[in-house]
């Protein structure tokens, strides 16, 4: 057993299985050894998206992990499709969609973190940039010429 | 032929390097052409056939409709030469003014001796290639300027890029095929007088070659004029060398200036590919540097060099030596991994959005430290990775990488490794991207992101911010396959350059199956313009309009030399030339083993006199690595193709197809027979191969024995002797497509494939009329792993 302490200072006691997805707190449990009850704190996690990302590992628990062929790009399969359960767990609002991903990329949660990037890569697909920058909420820091410029360069991309 | 006509002949820059042998095979294949005035010679928007030479006579280079004259030629120049090595439509007009008496030498003429002379035509090819690219590179920004200039071609006759590189000390040494690199990516540019080419303390470490005009070296402190350069001179090697990013003199227009430049950049990019150029120019680089200190003394003669200033400078950043500077730093030692701590946190925190959200970095990693000391111990660990690997490889650890020791890579130049085309982003680098305006996201799991979308959207998400720009034209984990089908019918000589300026030297595989706009234009921009990274994978069925020329500039070195598979489906232009190109040749040890080729003019009957005393025994020419092959419906493909891969590619080849190659006859596969075998080669397809006999079969059966895909649908000239033979030979075939091969399955054949054919695990005997309910069962009884059997269309197979 492995207890996390989310940054709100909540205690969450899981099983070592579930907390080995996470790569990064594997890591820490094998280098701290086999002392009993390990803490380990989370300390830029709240506790509503570490439970989140819990649920998740739970449920994922005896998947096989993933081999290194996965992260090397020129093997990568383009699997657009989202597991179906995963698909139901992240259909959250945007702002813990995003806290989601933050900590699957922080705790090293490969898969959770691809299911992630995927949500997001269809929810922006077939965007202008004016609305993606409205749902990132991202300043246009390009002068105007300098934004028609790149959109005169790239006008085949435009119009579709 | 007059002696004086090679000498005329040598005078073509492409031509001055070859040897005489090869200049008398052309003055065999010319012919003379008298022209009267006025009369047209070429036609803008022609299609080009052949180059000429003005023995007497003057023409006139005039726009389309002879009324706006550009220039005039006369005795002893050449035009039209562009034309004859890329096939593409003619860029001018030309005229006669007088009666005048030309040399023509056309296309073909020149196609059939230069596969006698490889080396020769790689010269020729890398040449004319690095010629095309600065045209190419003109036209586009003359397309945005002044959309009708067309005479670039005859401003460009005299300009060999390659001259220019080669009298820079630093790169007198390094081998062709670098060189060849560097000429490629090189930029024209062009400055009114008085403008600024470099100011004194600017970054930058673009080298600039001065084609015509006249520039002057200032120092901007003291304004003293140190020197002024004209025509073929060079300036800013001085910053590159030094690695300092900072010029220590300004540069000035005197008159209107043409430049070459080579970027920094593309020079990065090319030390980090080739480790063992970089020690090479760092010794090189050191030996210039006590030249110039020496020079000093003498005072300037070449003033763009300021060595007081160096020293302090060789240590800024940004540099490959600063590069190998900072990796030392995380070695394994408790102090320098606090060391790397540190600078995380600097990194990490300034890329994150808001204040707030500073705070919560910065203390995510404080407890780590003071609250588990092992926690050091991870990230060593970590930070260790990009040590071990080659940059290469740390590319692609990236991802395994926390994002905070990410967001210190990303920050880190290196691991950017910046594709050349980015370069003509001149808007995004003079202001630094915001840190505060990224999206909530660090650069890795944006990037990730962006693997999910398609290329429209990356293209246009630019505009975004310019973060998000800077991500999407530089981050090496995006783009790795270009795909273009699915946008087929909006891909042309137009957009392709667009797409291509986006992707730059990022993908292994190419796609263009079906954009069928595309013409020799916007092709070898195309191949010239990602070429570089070398593509593994090219797919351009039916891109029909591409002409058998310009199909070979992937067989130039530095862009085919990783080709694995391609797929010329359909490309109708495509001939044995393109093809013997393409799957290339050893130059054989001696004229003793040359044998087989002079075997097979004999039998030919073909009038080959030209023997290979050019080149060098063990050159590689073409793409040697070429492993899967795609011909249907090349119907220029004749038996001389299928001689030369069983001569040059029997050992390599895994998959052929030649789906409707009616040029091919049962001669073409009894060349297979002669040769060892074709022990990879695993699936062939000979569909619609209507006229091969069962003599074929019986040739291909002795040279490919480890098949496992075999088509042959529509081979409707075989009889029962073919399905035995296959039964026979052929003991671990998995698909077999017998499909309308009616005279030649029947009950007694598909008796002799249930009995050997064990592995079988597909097998369509499609409207084989003699296959009847008792051959079926047979099949089905015999091939245990059978999974689909079709004998639809079996008119006779009733009852079963």
């Amino acid at each position: 057993m492995v207890t996390l302490i989310s940054s709100d200072g909540q205690t969450f006691e899981i099983d070592a299985k579930v907390a080995e997805k996470s790569v990064l707190i594997k890591n820490m449990m094998e280098d701290i050894g086999d002392e009993a009850s390990s803490e380990i704190p989370i300390p830029n996690v709240a506790s509503n998206v570490l439970s989140k990302v819990i649920e998740y590992c739970t449920h994922h628990k005896d998947d096989p992990s993933l081999g290194d062929e996965e992260t090397n790009p020129a093997n990568k399969i383009k699997n657009i499709d989202i597991d179906e359960w995963d698909q139901k767990f992240l259909a959250v609002d945007q702002e813990m969609l995003f806290e989601i991903i933050l900590t699957a990329n922080y705790l090293d949660i490969k898969p959770l973190l691809e299911a992630g990037c995927k949500t997001v890569a269809n929810m922006i697909k077939g965007k202008s940039p004016e609305e993606i920058r409205r749902t990132f909420n991202i300043q246009n820091d390009f002068t105007p010429e300098e934004e028609s410029q790149i959109r005169r360069e790239n006008e085949w991309a435009e119009d579709r | 032929i007059p002696l004086d006509l090679i000498a005329r002949f040598r005078e073509f820059p492409l031509f001055n390097s070859a040897p005489d042998v090869f200049l008398v095979a052309i003055t065999f294949r010319i012919r003379l052409q008298l022209v009267n005035p006025q009369e047209y010679i070429i036609t803008e928007g022609e299609e080009a056939k052949a180059m000429y030479w003005i023995l007497r006579g003057t023409v006139g280079i005039t726009s389309r409709d002879g009324e706006a004259l550009y220039a005039e030629l006369s005795q002893g120049a050449f035009f039209g030469e562009i034309g004859i090595l890329f096939d593409r439509p003619r860029t001018a007009t030309v005229v006669a003014c007088t009666r005048c008496m030309l040399v023509v030498l056309t296309a073909d003429a020149l196609n059939n001796i230069l596969p006698s002379f490889p080396r020769i035509e790689r010269a020729i090819r890398d040449e004319a290639q690095e010629r095309l690219a600065i045209i190419e590179k003109r036209r586009q920004r003359a397309r945005i300027l002044l959309p009708n200039s067309n005479d670039d071609h005859i401003v460009e006759a005299n300009l060999r890029v390659r001259d220019f590189l080669i009298q820079v000390p630093l790169f007198a040494s390094l081998p062709e095929i670098i060189i060849h690199k560097l000429a490629l990516s090189v930029d024209p540019k062009s400055y009114a007088p008085f403008e600024c080419v470099i100011k004194q303390n600017s970054v930058g470490q673009d080298i600039y070659f001065v084609t015509s005009g006249i520039v002057e070296v200032v120092d901007e402190i003291s304004g003293v004029v140190k020197a002024r350069l004209s025509d073929g001179t060079y300036f800013g090697e001085i910053a590159f060398l030094l690695s300092t990013p900072r010029r220590t003199a300004s540069v000035r227009c005197v008159t209107m200036v043409d430049c070459l430049v080579l970027t920094g950049n593309t020079l990065n990019l090319l030390c980090d590919e080739y480790p063992e150029i970089m020690t090479q120019i760092e010794a090189m680089a050191q030996s210039r540097i006590n030249d110039i200190n020496t020079r000093l003394a003498n005072s300037f003669d070449r003033g763009s060099i300021d060595p007081r200033a160096s020293p302090a400078l060789v240590s800024t950043n940004t540099s490959q030596e600063s590069q190998t500077l900072h990796q030392p730093l995380f070695t394994s030692t408790a102090a320098s991994a606090i060391n790397a701590t540190t600078r995380i946190d600097g990194t990490s925190s300034a890329k994150t959005k808001v204040v707030n959200a500073k705070n919560r970095t910065t203390t995510q990693f404080i407890p780590d430290f003071s609250n588990y000391g092992v926690e050091g111990n991870i990230f060593k660990r970590k930070l260790s990775i990009p040590i071990q690997t080659s940059s290469k490889a740390r590319r692609f650890s990236m991802s395994t990488l926390p994002s905070q020791s990410q967001a210190l890579l990303l920050s880190n130049n290196c691991i950017f490794m910046l594709h050349p085309r980015s370069k003509k982003r001149t808007v995004s680098s003079r202001r630094r991207p915001s840190l505060f305006n990224v999206g909530p996201f660090s650069d890795s799991v944006q990037v990730k992101i962006f693997q999910y979308l398609p290329l429209p959207d990356l293209m246009r998400f630019q505009r975004v911010c310019q973060q998000w720009q800077h991500l999407l034209l530089n981050s090496y984990l995006l783009l790795h396959e270009l795909i273009l089908t699915p946008y087929n019918t909006t891909i042309d000589d137009k957009s392709i350059v667009s797409i291509v300026n986006f992707a730059g030297q990022r993908p292994k595989v190419v796609d263009i199956s079906n954009c069928f706009h595309l013409t020799d234009e916007g092709f070898t921009f195309l191949v010239n313009g990602i070429g570089l990274a070398k593509i593994q994978i090219f797919k351009m069925k039916s891109v029909w309009e591409v002409s058998a020329m310009a199909i070979m500039d992937l067989t130039v070195p530095s862009i085919g030399s990783d080709l694995e598979e391609i797929d010329l489906s359909n490309c109708r232009k495509v001939n044995d030339a393109t093809l013997e190109r393409l799957i290339g040749w050893v130059v054989p040890e001696s004229s003793q083993s040359n044998l087989a080729y002079e075997t097979f003019d004999k039998a030919n009957n073909e009038d080959n006199g030209y023997s290979n005393m050019a080149a060098t025994p063990g050159t590689i020419v073409g793409c040697c690595q070429l492993k899967r092959v795609s011909l249907s419906y090349c119907k220029h493909i004749t038996d001389r193709s299928m001689y030369h891969i069983s001569a040059c590619a029997s050992n390599r080849l895994e998959s052929l197809d030649l789906t409707r190659c009616t040029s091919i006859t049962d001669q073409g596969f009894n060349y297979w027979s002669l040769v060892p075998g074709f022990c990879q080669l695993t699936k062939l397809i000979l569909a619609d191969c209507t006229f091969l006999s069962d003599s074929s079969i019986i040739s291909l059966i002795g040279a490919a024995k480890n098949l496992l895909h075999l088509n042959l649908s529509f081979c409707c000239s075989l009889s029962d002797v073919s399905v035995e033979v296959i039964s026979l030979g052929l003991p671990r075939l998995k698909y077999l497509n017998l499909s309308f091969c009616g005279s030649a399955v029947g009950d007694h054949g598909m008796n002799a494939l249930a009995l050997h054919l064990y592995e079988l695990q597909q097998l369509s005997v499609r409207g084989c009329v003699r296959v009847t309910k008792l051959g079926i069962n047979k099949v089905l009884e015999q091939c245990e792993n059978l999974k689909e059997l079709n004998i639809s269309q079996c008119r006779n197979s009733q009852g079963w």
